[in-house]
C-alpha cells in the first residue's frame, strides 16, 4: 500500500512521474541485429516520437539506454560507463533476445558474449525477439511509461 | 542614477505605474510581465509546433500522448529536465552559463509587441539584438573552453567564428533600415511602414528585401540555430549545441526553452523592423478608441505581431527540417563572401533610392 | 613551422609532436561512428593528423558456434552474421555446401534466389542512404528512405514470416515457391522503387550542402583500395569495374544484362564520398532491372532440388564468393562427413572496410568524421563476426 503523502506532495510526484514517462530522451547503444529493428522503430512508420523520446548523442542528456543487440565481455565496461554518465533518473531497456538472455551467443555456448545485459546493468524493460518487431520495441516502450508514471499492473 | 523616465516611459499611461518607482523595480516588474505574458507561452507553443511541423515534413506524426496532440510535451520535457539530478559544475563554467542565459533573456525588455508595452524604446534600440547575439557568442566560448575538453574548445571556437563573421552583414542591413526611418528606435522604424505589405520595409524597395534576408540569416547563424546548429551529430533531434554545452539536466532546460526563444526573439525582432510590426488597420484603432475599449487596441497589435513572428518561424523550421547541415567553415565562407559584399551593395542601393524619395 | 613528414614512420620527433596534440576517442558505443568499434583520432586544430582503430567489441564466436549445429540448423543462425543482408550470408553458405554436395540448383530456385538477393541489395542500399543522411543532419531522407524500405520489408515479411532475418535460402534451392501474387507485388515495389532516386537528388544528392561536404572528401584512389582489399561499392566508386556477379556469374546471373555502376567524379573527384553514396544510389536501379529481367525469365520446375534430403555432405572442402550490397563476402566450409560442420570461416567485406580507416581519416577535419565513417558502410557484426 503506498504510504500516504499530502496532497500537495502527491501531486507534485505524479505531475513529475507523468513528465519523465512522458519524455524518455534516449540513446542507442547499437551493437547487433536489433540496431536495424530499432532504427526502424523510430522512422517513420512507427514512430517513437510520438511517445515524446528524441534521440540524444549524448548519454549526459538522455534518460534512457536502449540496449540493442549482444554484448561481448569486451565491451561491457565501455557500455557501464555509458550507464554511469547519464544522470539519474535513468532507465535502461535491453531489445532483442541477446541483450536479454543472451540469446544465440549465451554463455555456455560461446565464451565472448555477456548472457544477457542485466549482468551489468540494471534493467527495466526487456524486449524479447530475434529480432523483435518495431511494434514489440514500441511495446516495450509503452510499458516502460506505465512503470515510470507509477500504473504498472506487473513489477 | 538614471532617470526612471527612460524605462517603461509608456507603461506609466498604460498600468497607471508610478515612475517614482525605482528603476530596477520597474525593471524587475516589467520583465517579469513580458516573460510570463509573451515570452513563455509563445515559446511554449513555438517548441510545440517545431516538433509536430518537422514531423509532419518527415512523414511522420510527431508528439500525440502528451495531452490533447501532444500539446503538453514542451512542459513534460521541461519538467523531466528540471528533475534530473546532475552533477556540480565548476565555478568557471557556473559563471559563463549565467552570464549566458542572463544576456539572452535580457532582450526581453526591446521585443516589439505594442508601442505601449514595449519595454525599452530608446534611440539605438535596435542594435541592441546583434549586441545581445555577439556577447552570446562570447560566453558560449568561454563556456566552452572552461570545459577543457578538445571537442569543448573546437566548439567554441566554431560558435564565435559563426557570430563575428554574421555581425558584420547584420549591423550593416540595420544601417539600410535606419537609412529608411531615420533613427534606430521601435517607434521610428515601425511608423515609417504601413499597414500593408508593399508599405512595409521588407518589400518597399529591393534593397530592403536584400537587407531582410541578410538579418534573418545572420541572426540564425550566429544564435547557432537550425539550420546553422553545427555538423556533428546524429539528427536534429538533439540538442548538441556543437559539443560545447555540456548542459544536462535543469541547465539542459533552460538552453532548450532559450534556443527556441533565440529563434523566437530574432524573428519579432525582424517582423518588427522589416515586416511592419505592429500596425494595425486605422480604422480599428478609431473604432476602437471611440468604443472605449482601449486594451482591445493592444491586443489586435500584439496579435500582428505574433502572427508575422509565427510566419517567420515556420520557414525557419520548415527550411531547418528540409536541408542538411552545412559544415562550419563553409557557412563562414559563404557569410564572409557573399553576405558581407551584398549587404554593402544594399545599404548604398537603399542610400540611393531613399534619397531618390526624399527628393521626389 | 617545417611540416611534417609523417611518412618517415622512423622519426622519433613525429612521435613526440604527435603525442602533444589533443587526441579523442570515439568509444565503441558513440553516436558518431555505427559501432561498437573504438576510433582513437589525433588532431591538430581543426585537422585529423592521425587515427587508430580497434576492434573486437563484437566477437561473438559465431564461426565457432555453426560447428556446433547440425548441417540444416545453421542458416537461422548465418542470418546474423550480416544482419541486414542475411540473405547473401545463407546464399554464400547454401552454394559452398552444394558445391561439396555436388547438387543442381534447379532455374526456377536460381532466378528466385537473384530476387531475393537483389531485394535485399536494395534494402541495404535505402539504409546506406537514410544513414549517410542522418548522419550529415539531413533527417528528411532518412525517414522517407525508411518509409520505402518498409515497403520492401513488408514483401520479405510476405514471402518468408520476417522482416530482416529471413531464413529462405536453403541447399539446393529455397524453402518455398513464389506465389503469383508476390511477382506481382514486387514488380509494383519495383515501379514506386525505380522513381525514388530522383526524389532523393532533389532532395538531398546534388544540393549545394551535400555536395560542398561530400565532393573530393574522403578519397579513396583505386590502388590503395586494391591494396587494402576493398571490394564492392566502395571499390567501384574510386573506378574500378569489379563485380562477382560479372566476372565470375553465380546462381544465374550470366543470364542476366545489367551494367556494372562505377564512380565517374560527377562533382568531385572519382573515388570521394560523394561518388560511393551515388553509386549505391545508381545500383538501386539497376537492381530494379534485374529483379525485372529475373521475374521475365522465371522458368517454372521446382523450387528445391530435394527438399526432403537431410544428409550431411561428403568430405571435402568449397570457397564461394558472392557480391553483397557492402563488398565480396567469401565462405569456406569444410566437411568431414558428420552431421556437424568440421569448419566455417567467413571473410566479410567490412574488414577490408574498417582496416582502410585509419588511412581514409588523414587529412579531413573533425565535423567530417561522423560523416566519412557512416559513409564507408561497416557492418562491425560481419566484421568482427
Amino acid at each position: 500500500m503506498k504510504q500516504q503523502q499530502g496532497f500537495f506532495a502527491n501531486t507534485i510526484e505524479k505531475i513529475s512521474s507523468w513528465a519523465t514517462a512522458q519524455s524518455l530522451w534516449y540513446y542507442v547503444a547499437q551493437s547487433g541485429c536489433c540496431a536495424d529493428e530499432a532504427l526502424e522503430a523510430l522512422s517513420c512508420r512507427y514512430d517513437l516520437e510520438r511517445f515524446g523520446c528524441l534521440q540524444q548523442t549524448d548519454p549526459a542528456k538522455a534518460d534512457l539506454l536502449i540496449v540493442n543487440g549482444a554484448i561481448t565481455k569486451k565491451a561491457a565496461s565501455e557500455i557501464r560507463a555509458i550507464y554511469e554518465a547519464m544522470p539519474e533518473p535513468r532507465y535502461v531497456m535491453a531489445v532483442g533476445a541477446c541483450a536479454s538472455c543472451g540469446g544465440p551467443f549465451a554463455c555456455d555456448e560461446g565464451d565472448f558474449s555477456v548472457s544477457g545485459v542485466d549482468q551489468i546493468l540494471p534493467v527495466d524493460v526487456y524486449v524479447p525477439g530475434c529480432p523483435p518487431r518495431p511494434e514489440a520495441i514500441l511495446n516495450g516502450l509503452i510499458k516502460l511509461q506505465e512503470k515510470v508514471s507509477g500504473k504498472a499492473r506487473s513489477r | 542614477m538614471m532617470e526612471a523616465g527612460v524605462w517603461a516611459k509608456s507603461w506609466e499611461r498604460f498600468f497607471g505605474i508610478s515612475t517614482a518607482l525605482p528603476p530596477p523595480v520597474i525593471a524587475a516588474l516589467g520583465m517579469t510581465f513580458l516573460h510570463l505574458c509573451f515570452v513563455f507561452p509563445l515559446v511554449w507553443v513555438v517548441l510545440f509546433f517545431e516538433r509536430k511541423l518537422g514531423a509532419d515534413l518527415q512523414a511522420r506524426i510527431g508528439p500525440n500522448r502528451t495531452g490533447l496532440f501532444g500539446f503538453f510535451q514542451p512542459i513534460a520535457d521541461i519538467i523531466k529536465l528540471f528533475k534530473k539530478r546532475t552533477r556540480g559544475i565548476t565555478t568557471q563554467e557556473a559563471v559563463w552559463e549565467m552570464a549566458l542565459i542572463a544576456t539572452l533573456f535580457s532582450t526581453v525588455a526591446i521585443l516589439p509587441t505594442t508601442e505601449d508595452l514595449v519595454f525599452l524604446n530608446t534611440g539605438l534600440t535596435l542594435i541592441f539584438p546583434v549586441l545581445i547575439f555577439v556577447m552570446i557568442a562570447l560566453w558560449a566560448m568561454f563556456l566552452g573552453i572552461s570545459r577543457e575538453t578538445v571537442i569543448g574548445v573546437l566548439g567554441a571556437v566554431r560558435i564565435l567564428a559563426k557570430a563575428t563573421t554574421a555581425a558584420f552583414p547584420v549591423l550593416v542591413s540595420l544601417l539600410c533600415v535606419g537609412i529608411r526611418s531615420g533613427g534606430m528606435s521601435w517607434t521610428q522604424v515601425i511608423h515609417v511602414q504601413g499597414v500593408l505589405p508593399h508599405q512595409w520595409n521588407a518589400f518597399s524597395n529591393p534593397f530592403l528585401f536584400v537587407a531582410f534576408i541578410i538579418f534573418v540569416l545572420g541572426g540564425l547563424i550566429a544564435l547557432s540555430i537550425p539550420p546553422f546548429d553545427g555538423s556533428q551529430g546524429v539528427s536534429l533531434m538533439e540538442y548538441r549545441a556543437e559539443c560545447v554545452l555540456n548542459f544536462s539536466g535543469t541547465r539542459l532546460g533552460l538552453f532548450y526553452y532559450s534556443r527556441t526563444y533565440a529563434l523566437v526573439m530574432w524573428c519579432m525582432a525582424a517582423a518588427g523592423i522589416f515586416l511592419g510590426g505592429w500596425n494595425v488597420p486605422s480604422f480599428m484603432r478609431t473604432y476602437i478608441e471611440a468604443a472605449g475599449v482601449y486594451p482591445l487596441a493592444q491586443f489586435f497589435e500584439v496579435s500582428a505581431v505574433l502572427v508575422k513572428t509565427f510566419v517567420l518561424v515556420t520557414v525557419v523550421i520548415w527550411v531547418s527540417r528540409v536541408s542538411s547541415r552545412q559544415r562550419t567553415d563553409h557557412v563562414t565562407d559563404w557569410v564572409w563572401k557573399l553576405l558581407g559584399p551584398v549587404s554593402l551593395l544594399a545599404l548604398m542601393g537603399t542610400a540611393i533610392w531613399e534619397s531618390g524619395v526624399i527628393l521626389r | 613551422m617545417e611540416k611534417l613528414d609523417l611518412d618517415n614512420k622512423n622519426d622519433a620527433s613525429i612521435e613526440h609532436h604527435l603525442g602533444n596534440l589533443p587526441k579523442k576517442t570515439y568509444g565503441p558505443f558513440a553516436a558518431e561512428i555505427s559501432g561498437p568499434f573504438r576510433l582513437d583520432v589525433t588532431f591538430d586544430g581543426e585537422v585529423i593528423v592521425r587515427s587508430e582503430v580497434e576492434t573486437g567489441y563484437f566477437h561473438r564466436k559465431l564461426e565457432r558456434l555453426l560447428e556446433k549445429r547440425r548441417w540444416k540448423s545453421i542458416l537461422p543462425l548465418l542470418d546474423h552474421l550480416d544482419p541486414e543482408g542475411a540473405a547473401f550470408t545463407e546464399l554464400a553458405a547454401c552454394l559452398a555446401v552444394e558445391e561439396l554436395k555436388k547438387i543442381e540448383v534447379p532455374p526456377r530456385a536460381q532466378m528466385i534466389r537473384i530476387v531475393v538477393t537483389e531485394m535485399t541489395r536494395i534494402s541495404q542500399h535505402l539504409g546506406y542512404i537514410g544513414r549517410v543522411a542522418r548522419s550529415v543532419g539531413g533527417e528528411t531522407l532518412f525517414h522517407y528512405t525508411a518509409r520505402d524500405r518498409e515497403k520492401l520489408l513488408d514483401l520479405f515479411e510476405l514471402l518468408s514470416g520476417a522482416r530482416f532475418s529471413l531464413n529462405f535460402i536453403r541447399f539446393g534451392g529455397v524453402r518455398g515457391d513464389v506465389t503469383d501474387g508476390f511477382i506481382e507485388r514486387v514488380l509494383e515495389l519495383c515501379e514506386m522503387i525505380q522513381i525514388r532516386p530522383k526524389e532523393y537528388n532533389d532532395l538531398f544528392t546534388f544540393t549545394r550542402s551535400f555536395v560542398q561536404r561530400s565532393a573530393g572528401v574522403g578519397v579513396i584512389e583505386a590502388e590503395h583500395a586494391l591494396r587494402d582489399g576493398i571490394t564492392g561499392p566502395a571499390l567501384r566508386a574510386s573506378g574500378e569495374a569489379k563485380d562477382l556477379r560479372k566476372d565470375k556469374p553465380y546462381t544465374g546471373y550470366g543470364q542476366i544484362d545489367f551494367d556494372v555502376q562505377v564512380g565517374r567524379g560527377d562533382v568531385g573527384t572519382v573515388g570521394d564520398a560523394h561518388d560511393r553514396f551515388l553509386v549505391r544510389l545508381r545500383e538501386i536501379g539497376q537492381s530494379v532491372e534485374i529483379i525485372r529481367q529475373a521475374l521475365d525469365r522465371l522458368p517454372a520446375g521446382s523450387f528445391c532440388s530435394d527438399p526432403g534430403e537431410d544428409r550431411p555432405p561428403p568430405a571435402g572442402e568449397a570457397t564461394v564468393a558472392v557480391e553483397t550490397a557492402r563488398g565480396q563476402l567469401r565462405c569456406y566450409v569444410k566437411s568431414d562427413g558428420g552431421e556437424f560442420p568440421a569448419q566455417m570461416k567467413f571473410d566479410s567485406p567490412s574488414v577490408a572496410l574498417v582496416k582502410h580507416l585509419p588511412a581514409l581519416l588523414p587529412g579531413q577535419r573533425v565535423e567530417d568524421i561522423s560523416f566519412l565513417v557512416t559513409g564507408m558502410d561497416i557492418c562491425i557484426s560481419e566484421a568482427d563476426r
